[in-house]
């Protein structure tokens, strides 16, 4: 089912995992520049993750821009690999701050799929 | 205290409040200085009457705001009052107009070639023609050119024919735009449920607490709600889609279309050649309930923080001022645009930290005992619960993907009534049967005093008694008066028939010893 989602579905579930406390405060702002025309900007800013499709006001100032394919861009985005192998990957090209794009995934938090039920 | 009613403040509260004021986010005054802006004239007196004389909005009610903050009233809620409190004819921008402080919503006016065009005419008729004889005594006699309503909730547009008649609408000379949809939510969304909300809207409102600094004193969104007539004229213009465009009057509107966020069916504008943005009420000076006490379908903040990323991408650097149908406009492009964006935050952050919680096995109560909004947002005026709370709003969220069932087995039915038939027509026929059935009439005139029983048998006190007397408070519907005043007897009959034929589970009640 993950297959079927499109980028922003994908980063609606990633951003219901962000760890807000811990989030707080980081900022951070990547642009993914893809081989179509829209790029995708994800922004973490108050403990909320954003992506916004398109060059517009919107997408901010990025700290960072990868220009990459979107099978390597789903592939950091559902977690298959780390942001740091993906900025050694040959195919992926790097504009600005390496560590804006590790701070996107540094807060993710995990559901815990056998929490207790009916037991306190 | 005047009227005789209320109480002081205990020292316990008085203390709270004189803490809250601590610190310096009081000493921010740029909203005082936005919701001053452009001021051209108040409606004095104000207080606006309905044709049988009889008072549907009293703004002059609210002059006790002028004063020093009572002990009795939180100072962030004072604060938004005398805000909210200011009334009049303000300038946006050249050309653009709003009426302020005449009812629960604000009224907006265009000016264009021929005419205004009015966005969002208020609750009541009687408001609503006050608010252009202000506008015109001040802007010149023009005429109304046309009508938007930006959502369907009454306070904007149930004032209507209060600028516009029916005939001139069925004419063609004045258009009136709404969002696709606009006519099945404004009379869908309250009206089968429309008795309970009404009833516990009274209470969400207060509307019917005399006004002063120990009984009403804002409501948040405006200071409280017109009680004039409500009306409705059809739209002869559907927006259907994001990024239409028409002209009414000379006046060049570009629309966003944001079906599912405050409303069912609402859309933004922006007027292009005023550089200025219409957020309706999708972005207002408050943090905004997602689902109101009164009772209503859960709104969807996650797709409301998406539109508000939208406004951005949209409208971002093609505005420097916005404005919405509730408070005051927000002046400057950037300065705008953070204020949308802490909009943004403040829903999506509600949204995305309830989702991440339940999926952790947290139930909507014990979420909303723990999320705090993040610092930024937290000290940040325009996203503070004036309108909503962070705790109700975390568990409508989680009302609206979960439902409200918190795991707890038992809570499937009720642990009162173990003899429970299903309830068929016949079971309920025999059930009504019995409780009309002839009794001795009693003398109780209300509830006061006697028992009454936790709906969970878990609750540390199942059974409690409700307080033993019962006096009409100055809100009280004369029925309620009627039924409470000394010596007055109950005209239901004997409710121990009911609680009889539920298998003699519940004891006849007592009167109080």
């Amino acid at each position: 089912m993950i297959a079927a989602l499109d980028l922003d579905q994908l980063v609606d579930s990633l951003a219901v995992r962000i760890d807000g406390p811990r989030a707080w405060h980081a900022d951070a702002v990547v642009r993914f520049v893809l081989p179509g025309p829209d790029p995708l900007t994800l922004r973490l800013g108050n403990g909320v993750l954003t992506g916004v499709r398109g060059d517009n006001p919107a997408a901010g100032r990025p700290h960072a821009v990868l220009v990459l394919d979107e099978p390597r861009l789903r592939g950091l985005l559902l977690g298959a690999v780390s942001p740091q192998d993906l900025l050694r990957d040959e195919g992926v090209a790097l504009d600005g701050d390496p560590a804006a794009v590790a701070e996107l995934f540094a807060y993710l938090d995990s559901p815990d799929p056998d929490f207790a039920i009916v037991t306190p | 205290m005047e009227n005789g009613r209320g109480h002081d403040a205990s020292e316990a509260v008085a203390a709270a409040h004189r803490e809250a004021r601590a610190g310096d986010a009081f000493a921010n005054r740029a909203d005082f200085d936005d919701a001053t802006r452009g001021f051209i004239a108040a409606l004095e007196p104000c207080v606006i009457r309905s044709e049988d004389g009889s008072v549907v909005w009293d703004g002059d009610a609210y002059a006790f705001l002028n004063g020093d903050r009572p002990d009795t009233v939180h100072p962030s809620l004072w604060r938004q009052s005398c805000l909210v409190a200011l009334q009049g004819l303000f300038q946006v921008v050249e050309g653009v107009y709003q009426v302020r402080g005449l009812d629960l919503s604000n009224m907006t006016l265009v000016e264009g070639d021929s005419g205004v065009v009015v966005i969002d005419p208020l609750i009541s008729e009687e408001t609503a023609a006050a608010a252009l004889a202000l506008y015109r005594a001040h802007r010149g006699d023009r005429p109304v050119t046309g009508v938007l309503y930006t959502h369907s909730h009454a306070d904007h547009f149930g004032g209507v024919k209060g600028v516009t008649s029916r005939a001139d609408v069925d004419a063609g000379r004045v258009p009136v735009l709404a969002p696709a949809g606009f006519v099945e939510h404004a009379v869908g969304e309250n009206v089968y449920a429309g008795t309970a909300m009404a009833r516990r809207a009274g209470y969400m409102y207060g509307a019917g607490l005399p006004k002063g600094p120990r009984g009403q004193v804002g409501a948040g969104l405006g200071q409280t709600t017109s009680t004039g007539r409500v009306t409705l004229i059809p739209p002869t213009v559907d927006i259907t889609h994001t990024g239409q465009e028409e002209t009414v009057d000379g006046v060049r509107m570009v629309f966003q279309l944001t079906p599912g966020t405050e409303a069912p069916a609402e859309f933004n504008l922006l007027l292009p050649d005023h550089r200025a943005l219409c957020m309706a009420e999708n972005a207002t000076h408050t943090l905004h309930n997602l689902l109101t006490l009164r009772g209503a379908l859960v709104r969807d903040p996650r797709a409301w923080a998406a539109y508000l990323t939208e406004s951005i991408a949209l409208f971002g650097d093609k505005c420097d001022v916005v404005f919405a149908s509730h408070h005051w406009p927000t002046w400057g492009g950037e300065r705008a645009m953070a204020y949308l964006a802490e909009q943004r935050d403040l829903y999506a952050y509600l949204h995305d930290q309830t989702v991440r919680l339940l999926n952790q096995g947290y139930t909507g109560t014990e979420i909303a005992e723990v999320l705090r909004m993040p610092p930024a947002l937290e000290t940040a005026w325009h996203a503070r619960g004036y309108y909503g709370s962070v705790s109700h709003n975390v568990k409508a969220v989680y009302q609206r993907y979960m439902g409200w069932f918190e795991e707890i087995p038992r809570c499937c039915g009720s642990t009162r009534r173990r003899n429970r038939r299903a309830a068929t027509s016949s079971s309920w026929a025999v059930r009504k049967r019995s409780c009309v059935a002839p009794g001795p009439r009693s003398s109780r005139a209300t509830t006061a005093g006697w028992p009454r029983w936790s709906t969970t048998s878990s609750s540390p006190t199942p059974r409690t008694r409700r307080p033993g007397s019962s006096r009409p408070m100055p809100w009280s519907s004369s029925a309620t008066a009627r039924r409470t005043a000394p010596g007055a007897t109950s005209t239901s009959r004997a409710p121990r028939n009911c609680a009889a034929s539920r298998s003699g589970h519940r004891p006849p009640p007592r009167r109080p010893t």
